[in-house]
């Protein structure tokens, strides 16, 4: 069979890479539209308005249906750094009312219009760093989503019945979250792990705190970070570049630029002894146990080695902890993830512990594989060449079909400044060696790193 | 050629052109189903075999899955751990997952690795080694997996409504079956029905990959080949069981949502009245729009989600299903959100759509079908449902010309006449105490039973 091998189509990554370097130092506007080919093969067009707000446009003509993506650079560690706030959960509670009405377009009417239109997954997510809002829809409404998105960037109205009315629906998604022992547990875990950084914080925030958040408050949050110079626009799918920026620059040219309140977070202290906290569920049927270990920012050079890591470790049936947990029956199952973040993130590792065993097993049976990584007597290259492959291949699941595209660049928009950053992740962790991972599992994966939360049944 | 149903009885390969320009190709023993996309830089395999939890024998519920996922855990040549190595480490990973009446493998691998692992599969399908220790480890796993799926309320609801619709017959079951099902599955019982199930015709082979059609179809021909022929295991799911309107409780304190089901005799996937069906539920509940959505949640804040559908309880490829209604209320608003859950879906039967419901919901269905055919992954989909008795795969130009035929008395007509509210299961998770006054108000509730879910 002729078919591009795996080393051909990632040496167009390193091209990529310097493509961002030379983006770095370049300003854009849309009359200066960047265009490059990304390594999937898809053209990619990106620019800047005067207003500040940044555009990134990847043409798919395969299907007559386009993504479209604003990300908005707030989150929940946003409105705790904010003197004026000083809270959670807004952000999140905000994201909810962006759905609720503006000036131009009652309560409802935005579901509706994009709904009889022919929407797909329309919804939007509040994490630590930013919000997102997306949609998908036939390639002929692309005039339509900027018209409707433009326009709630702009021009919400918040009607404090309809706040009140929200509050409800924020709660019940509140009270799911209670209901979910691995929600409870992640909640803990990020509590402990951070002790000064809001990451701490829960996104979803207190319940307190989301029955007392007033109009007042819904509309600082919004007049302070939802303006065009703290978002980006992501289209993926069948348009065309000329014809969207020409709209882009109709419908969101006249959004003013605000001054913004963010505000640094205080920067975590380095962890010196282990934590670990434990907690009773009513819902848990055996006990659950979720490790972290602190890593660096999302554009460290060591993520991308500590993405193979992480792979190595919990990635497939012939991952580590799947061998020695797992099939040593100590644990019916294993996940892990590399939370990557604007400001330094979590490596984290959950399982549910089979019944007649003890977390404390678990700990000591990975302990025991950590150090067998890190010594550099022992040869980990192939182990290395399992954990790379496993994640070329997510990597490639993620680029069938516009959705999964915008998802798998978009989250860099934030993270790293520019969703190219995506690719270039991909190349370097091609080309990570066995002593790279041994120096990072030595560095990271230490037990005064780390922090350990137990479940246990009620 | 014209697309059709492809047949299942040995024959001469039948080569179709997909209107999407990509050649689609099916033949016998087992069926083919291939879609190729060039830009593809990994290739995506599915190996169906046409029995599932429905195939399981009476005294061992479960031991379809346990069969299939013992397939992965070593071949005659190759102990668990090789096996493992040998698939992951060209870029490969294979899942597999049991439903009531197929048992689908999936497998996913870097496309330049594309034949060394189908050579895999085909060791897999045709040479497990179903070692006793590794078995034993297997067992131990899936009566976790079981235990951990009772932390989920909305599961326990989900059973205790399916264990009442179908109460006496096996398509109760989860399809990973019960730990004493799991227990009782011998060595030897494990061989029988790999022998029995596992032969080309009984089974399907989906591939979508960069390589053309002819290319792909040789890599799964000769991956398949090693089977033997044998027969045909397909299995319906039975009618459910209900009479009249009935409502249990699952008993579960410190909870602050209450998860809850209502459900009643649905259609088969590829029913006649389907397309009718799913414009009548985009109205109801299966949209951000709809009403259960606008009036659960939007207009009361009652609920963070509430939706229904054929296919929340359980999937079904040609049977008929139970159509459903799921939402959970915060706990605090559950005695208000539940009754008026069962009003809107009696006022839904009853009275239908609007004519502004209906022209929203078509015109939504129209645009929004474009999403169900737009990568190649799912029109591959598609193409297998349409196999294994579902509807026909379709361009979005017919279901635009089938859509529009439909007129709104169509659509009421159908729902009044297909979905029946004389036979129900109401079934909850929560406090007992304040759930069973509710219920018991539900109009024509013959009884309100608290039952005990367990793994």
């Amino acid at each position: 069979m002729v078919y591009p091998n795996v080393l051909m189509s990632l040496s167009v990554f390193s091209s990529v890479a310097s493509l961002i370097g030379a983006m770095a130092m370049t300003t854009m506007t849309t009359s200066t539209v960047t265009t490059t080919t990304l390594p999937n093969g898809l053209p990619m067009h990106s620019g800047k308005l005067p207003n500040g707000l940044q555009i990134y446009i990847v043409e798919n003509h395969n299907a007559p249906v386009f993504t479209f993506q604003t990300w908005f650079r707030v989150g929940s560690k946003d409105e705790k750094t904010d003197p004026k706030l000083n809270a959670t959960g807004l952000a999140h509670f905000f994201e909810h009312m962006m759905f609720r009405g503006t000036k131009n377009t009652p309560d409802g009417e935005f579901d509706r219009i994009l709904t009889r239109n022919g929407v797909s997954n329309e919804n939007a997510t509040t994490w630590l760093d930013r919000t997102n809002y997306f949609e998908s829809m036939p390639s002929k409404h692309l005039e339509l989503v900027m018209q409707l998105e433009s326009d709630r960037m702009a021009n919400i109205v918040i009607d404090q019945k309809l706040l009140d009315t929200e509050r409800g629906a924020v709660l019940g998604e509140y009270a799911m979250g209670k209901d979910d022992p691995g929600n409870v547990a992640s909640e803990l875990l990020f509590e402990t792990a951070y002790t000064l950084h809001p990451y701490r914080y829960s996104v979803i925030g207190t319940e307190q705190e989301i029955k007392r958040f007033s109009k007042e408050e819904a509309e600082y949050f919004y007049r302070t970070y939802y303006a065009p110079n703290n978002a980006t626009i992501l289209i993926v799918g069948d348009v065309d570049p000329v014809h969207a920026m020409s709209l882009i620059t109709k419908y969101y040219g006249t959004c003013r630029p605000q001054p913004l309140g963010h505000q640094r977070p205080p920067v975590e202290p380095a962890q010196t002894a282990m934590r670990s906290v434990s907690f009773e569920h009513a819902q848990l049927e055996q006990p659950k146990i979720l490790i972290a270990y602190h890593v660096p920012e999302a554009t460290h050079q060591d993520m991308p080695t500590l993405m193979i890591l992480q792979s190595m470790l919990t990635s497939g049936e012939g991952s580590i902890l799947s061998s020695k947990w797992v099939n040593a029956g100590l644990s019916v199952n294993v996940s892990g993830e590399l939370v990557m973040l604007k400001d330094p993130g979590l490596f984290t590792i959950s399982a549910e512990v089979r019944k007649g065993h003890a977390p404390d097993e678990l700990l000591t049976a990975m302990d025991s594989e950590l150090l067998r990584i890190a010594d550099a007597a022992n040869d980990i290259s192939g182990e290395v060449m399992r954990a790379r492959n496993q994640f070329l291949l997510s990597v490639y699941k993620s680029w069938d079909g516009n959705e999964s595209l915008a998802g798998f660049m978009g989250e860099y928009i934030i993270t790293a400044g520019t969703p190219l950053y995506a690719f270039y992740f991909v190349s370097t962790a091609e080309k990570i060696t066995p002593d790279a991972v041994k120096a990072a599992a030595a560095k990271y994966l230490v037990q005064s790193n780390r922090t350990v939360v137990i479940g246990k049944s009620k | 050629m014209n697309p059709r149903k492809p047949a299942l009885l040995a024959g001469a390969l039948a080569m179709i052109t997909a209107a999407t320009g990509n050649t689609f190709s099916t033949s016998a023993a087992p069926a083919l189903v291939i879609e190729q996309d060039a830009l593809m830089k990994n290739a995506v395999v599915q190996v169906i075999v046409r029995s599932g939890s429905l195939s399981d024998p009476d005294d061992m519920p479960g031991l379809a899955n346990l069969v299939a996922r013992a397939m992965l855990r070593g071949t005659q040549t190759k102990n668990y751990p090789r096996l493992t190595e040998a698939v992951e480490s060209i870029g490969g990973s294979l899942e597999v997952r049991t439903d009531r009446e197929i048992t689908v493998f999936t497998g996913s691998v870097i496309a330049v690795n594309f034949n060394a692992f189908m050579m895999l599969v085909s060791e897999i399908m045709s040479a497990p080694a179903f070692d006793d220790d590794e078995v034993a480890t297997l067992k131990g796993i899936v009566k976790g997996e079981l235990l951990t799926r009772m932390q989920q309320p909305k599961i326990l609801a989900a059973m205790a409504a399916l264990g009442t619709a179908f109460a006496g017959h096996k398509a109760a079951n989860a399809t990973q079956g019960t730990v004493a099902g799991v227990d009782a599955a011998g060595i030897w019982a494990l061989r029988a029905f790999h022998r029995e199930r596992y032969v080309r015709s009984n089974m399907l082979v989906a591939c979508v990959s960069p390589y053309a059609v002819p290319e792909a179809e040789k890599a799964l021909r000769a991956a398949m080949s090693v089977l033997p022929p044998g027969t045909l295991d397909a299995r319906s799911v039975p009618a459910p069981v209900m009479t009249g309107r009935r409502a249990v409780i699952v008993e579960k304190q410190d909870m602050s949502t209450t998860p809850l089901f209502i459900a009643l005799p649905g259609v088969a996937p590829g029913d006649k009245d389907m397309m009718a069906l799913e414009v009548g539920n985009f109205v109801f509940g299966a949209d951000f729009t709809s009403r259960l959505i606008r009036v659960l949640r939007v207009e009361n804040g009652w609920t963070y989600g509430a939706y229904s559908g054929f296919e929340q309880l359980y999937r079904s490829q040609s049977s008929q299903t139970l159509f459903s209604l799921y939402t959970y209320p915060s706990a605090v608003h559950a005695a208000r959100a539940l009754p008026k859950a069962f009003e809107l879906l009696e006022a839904w039967i009853s009275k239908g759509l609007s004519e502004d419901e209906f022209a929203a919901a078509r015109d939504a269905l129209s645009g929004r079908y474009a999403f169900n055919i737009d990568t190649p992954s799912k029109r591959l989909d598609l193409r297998v449902a349409e196999v294994l008795g579902g509807a026909p795969f379709m361009t979005a130009r017919q279901y635009d010309v089938k859509l529009s035929g439909l007129a709104r008395n169509d659509v009421n007509a159908v729902i009044e006449k297909r979905l029946k509210l004389e036979n129900v299961v109401i079934a909850a998770a929560g406090d007992g105490a304040v759930l069973k006054p509710v219920l018991e108000k539900i109009p024509g509730v013959l009884s309100v039973d608290t039952v005990v879910v367990s793994p």
